[in-house]
């Protein structure tokens, strides 16, 4: 499992609430990862700050502002006060894991992304620039030019009856 | 039995003319004065007369109505041509068509043959015809004065066998003298004046304008034929320009396409040809022979009742 794996396991695991399956195998990878090593230091260090912190004195009307908050989040349509399903945990679940291979993969990809997008783009607009213009449009304009030509309206041209043209002996030898 | 018939037979055989000879006489026509009435009829059937005055190189054809008045009047000294059409009193000048083709260009394109072709107008005659090599052109078939070399009778089909085109001499006398007067061109006063394939500045600008292309527009057209007009077709955000010119009898349509604009062709059968101008197919529909080509980064295409040969002369004309 690379680097990205661990994040989420390295931060129970300084919690102290990773299952045992999860510190064996952070425990495997911290023996060959000084990088995470130093990540997990980072954040025992930082828990032993807060940690000495004094606690923050909540505000008066903490109560009251978190109760109107809550009053103002639409209830779900099952009912209010229920417990998520396992669904709705499992598409939460779903939801953060892309989110967070999101965030992990925009700041290496981001470039080849828009740049593919880019490329997408010109491609259409230069198809739609190369669209073909069909001939039989230029042969139905010359059609009804030679229909409408004011040269032959002005000779008034009358449609040949048969024999019409046969002026004169044709005997052929 | 079969004996006995052998003179007459390989008499007759044996007097046939070269082909491209009988046809390069026939381009060049007569060397003497003629007279002679014509029947043309073009697109969709409709039939024309005209009246045919000729001292070579001058020449006078009229088209005429039911009363023998002319309606459009085609007069050429052999360099210069004039038309006149009396309905909208305008004249149209410029260079005339020249040196027709010579029998060799001809052979290039067609298979020619020769053989006997009865009495056109009382004249005997050799009948030529003129396959397409590539089956994508028109063919066509002439009568040929066996004496002066007019071309009595001159028909033109698709490749289906469809008639495109059918002109002929009902009437012709030889060796007629003219009044002088009937080869200076007409110019009433008052009549309106235009270059015979010029595009005059306003159309010119109003064309760029419009399509955003410079108009591109031939040097070289078939005799009679005159720039009637410019006219834009639209096609999604393209346009399209679109030259026409006409003969009084035939139209002949030029479109300019826009750079980097595709032609589809659809199923039409075609073969591709090259041009001086550049790469090219050539195609026909019902309206008759289809030439298109590149020329620079401008897309052309010719839609005309003409054969291939007269095709990419215009095209290579175009400027």
């Amino acid at each position: 499992m690379a680097c990205s794996g661990f994040e989420v396991i390295l931060s129970a695991y300084a919690d102290g609430e990773a299952t045992p399956l999860e510190r064996r195998r952070l425990e495997e990878h911290l023996a060959g990862c000084k990088a995470c090593g130093v990540r997990l230091a980072i954040i025992l260090k930082s828990k032993g700050i807060l940690a000495a912190m004094p606690a923050p004195a909540a505000p008066p009307d903490l109560k009251a502002s978190l109760l109107r908050a809550a009053a103002s989040v639409d209830a779900p349509a099952s009912g209010l006060g229920r417990a998520p399903s396992r669904r709705g945990q499992a598409r939460r679940g779903l939801r953060e894991t892309l989110l967070g291979l999101w965030d992990d993969a925009f700041p290496r990809y981001g470039l080849a992304f828009g740049l593919a997008a880019f490329l997408v783009v010109g491609v259409w607009f230069q198809k739609r620039q190369d669209e073909p213009v069909p001939i039989d449009l230029m042969i139905a304009a010359h059609r009804q030019y030679s229909l409408a030509q004011p040269l032959a309206l002005a000779q008034g041209g009358q449609p040949s009856a048969a024999g019409q043209d046969q002026d004169g002996d044709e005997s052929e030898d | 039995m079969l004996l006995l018939g052998a003179p007459g037979w390989a008499a007759r055989t044996a007097a046939l003319p070269d082909p491209v000879e009988t046809l390069a006489r026939g381009l060049a026509g007569p060397s003497v004065s003629y007279d002679g009435t014509v029947s043309v009829r073009g697109a969709k059937g409709r039939s024309k007369k005209m009246r045919v005055r000729c001292a070579p190189p001058a020449c006078r054809r009229e088209i005429v109505d039911s009363k023998g008045a002319a309606l459009l009047v085609v007069v050429t000294d052999g360099a210069r041509e004039w038309v006149f059409d009396k309905r909208l009193n305008k004249v149209w000048q410029g260079a005339g068509p020249g040196s027709p083709e010579e029998g060799k260009a001809y052979a290039a394109h067609y298979r020619i043959a020769v053989s006997t072709g009865g009495r056109v107008a009382g004249r005997p005659s050799w009948r030529v015809e003129l396959s397409p090599k590539s089956g994508v052109a028109l063919r066509r078939r002439l009568w040929i004065d066996r004496e002066q070399g007019l071309i009595l009778r001159d028909e033109s089909y698709l490749p289906d066998g469809t008639t495109v085109s059918k002109s002929r001499y009902s009437r012709v006398a030889y060796g007629v003298s003219h009044d002088a007067g009937l080869f200076a061109p007409d110019s009433p006063a008052g009549a309106l004046k235009a270059g015979r394939l010029d595009m005059d500045d306003g159309e010119r600008s109003r064309a760029r304008e419009s399509s955003g292309l410079e108009p591109k527009t031939p040097a070289w057209l078939p005799s009679g034929y005159v720039l009637e007009g410019v006219e834009l077709v639209a096609h999604r955000d393209k346009k399209i320009v679109h030259y026409r010119y006409s003969d009084g009898v035939h139209a002949l349509s030029l479109f300019q396409s826009p750079p980097r604009a595709r032609l589809d062709l659809g199923t039409k059968d075609r073969r591709d040809v090259r041009l001086a101008a550049g790469a090219g197919f050539a195609s026909w529909s019902d309206e008759g022979g289809v030439l298109g080509w590149t020329q620079g980064e401008t897309r052309l295409v010719m839609v005309a009742p003409l054969g291939i040969e007269a095709l990419e002369r215009i095209a290579e004309s175009v400027r």
